[in-house]
């Protein structure tokens, strides 16, 4: 999923202030999930924006809504009765409902209340680890599951760098080191062997380096 | 004669027992301003509540839960008590003071601990002056 965090409201309110109404409109899918832009966090947002603006005395018109998917046009339609009556739509989706948000009400602001950061999983309850950059190669499969170009911060696809101490990585003791994962996770399988075949350099024209992506699936258009 | 009082919201949890039967609405009437919301567990409340209870025109929204070893669901006590943390947050940068909100343990079957818990929070909010104009401005 995709995860992100809330901006701070100062932040917000920057981008806000010049409209007089405000169609809050959370996502209640991925930033659900991690609590950034979900049902609860869209009607804490438009509560907190509407307690900022009154401490001032001023009111603009916050009205809330959300939608299942802010990144998919059938669900997108279904605020299409509230825009017209609103100035503009600050959007607690990801950059991608963001960008959604844009392309389908073209005659909107669309400001953006979150930041995105990552693609990640729910570790525990309040912890969400980035496991996945978006390569567009995956090779999981001979990791054991655990992706070096994601959890290894030198993205290193051959072996640990040695650095590490007592499972940590030296860039950040914080960070669990991608390798000491790789290889635990290989010998609790009893399949360290795959460690021998060469895996080469990551190709990264697949990746975002190689400009936005675009997959095209002639069978599922229209 | 208290022709203003004080707007405070309390959400408390049902397995207090703060009252027997019929007091509530005795309390109720001896306290102008509060409002009793009665909740199956304080972990019911979310930081979303309070702030909408604020922005509805609450002066200060108290939380009673049980003892943490006491509860009844085991984690509702510790959650509420994190969730008007959470929610505290919001109120220190919006600017407006974070005591509005305010999270206590209560003693089961005791009102008078309630009582005493809002003695203190009304003096508390007391000496903030009239909270907010929020509730006007926006219910239009």
């Amino acid at each position: 999923m995709i995860v992100a965090e809330l901006k701070p409201i100062n932040e917000i309110r920057n981008m806000i202030d010049r409209y007089s109404s405000i169609l809050v409109v959370g996502c209640d899918s991925c930033v659900a999930e991690c609590a950034a832009g979900g049902q609860r966090e869209t009607m804490l947002l438009a509560a907190a924006l509407k307690l900022s603006y009154g401490r001032e005395n001023k009111g603009p018109r916050i009205t809330e809504a959300w939608l299942d998917r802010q990144c998919v046009d059938d669900f997108i339609d279904r605020i299409a009765d509230q825009v017209p009556e609103h100035e503009a739509i600050l959007s607690l989706g990801c950059g991608a409902g963001v960008q959604a948000l844009a392309r389908v009400y073209t005659d909107k602001p669309i400001i953006p209340a979150l930041n995105t950061l990552f693609i990640g999983e729910t570790q525990m309850r309040g912890v969400w680890q980035e496991n996945c950059l978006g390569c567009g190669q995956c090779k999981l499969g001979y990791f054991g599951a655990v992706c070096p170009v994601t959890r290894c911060s030198k993205k290193l696809m051959n072996g640990p760098c040695g650095g590490s101490k007592g499972g940590q990585c030296e860039v950040n003791s914080e960070i669990q080191c991608g390798w000491d994962m790789i290889i635990r996770r290989l010998e609790g399988l009893g399949e360290l062997d795959r460690l021998s075949e060469y895996v080469p350099p990551v190709d990264w024209s697949t990746s975002h380096s190689g400009g936005p992506r675009r997959v095209v699936r002639e069978d599922q258009k229209p | 004669m208290e022709t203003n009082p004080i707007r405070i919201v309390v959400y408390h949890c049902r397995n207090l027992r703060l009252f027997k039967n019929g007091e509530q609405k005795a309390f109720a009437r001896s306290r102008p301003g509060v409002t009793l919301v009665a909740l199956p567990c304080s972990g019911k409340v979310e930081a979303h509540h309070l702030l909408k209870t604020l922005a509805g025109g609450a002066q200060g929204v108290l939380v009673c839960g049980c003892a943490e070893a006491a509860c009844q669901y085991l984690e509702g006590s510790m959650r509420a008590h994190k969730r008007v943390a959470y929610a505290r947050s919001w109120l220190r940068q919006i600017g407006i003071e974070t005591e509005r909100l305010q999270f206590v343990h209560l003693p089961p079957m005791d009102g008078n601990a309630l009582d005493e818990a809002l003695n203190g929070f009304t003096a508390r909010l007391e000496s903030f002056g009239n909270v907010t104009s929020v509730a006007k401005i926006q219910a239009g």
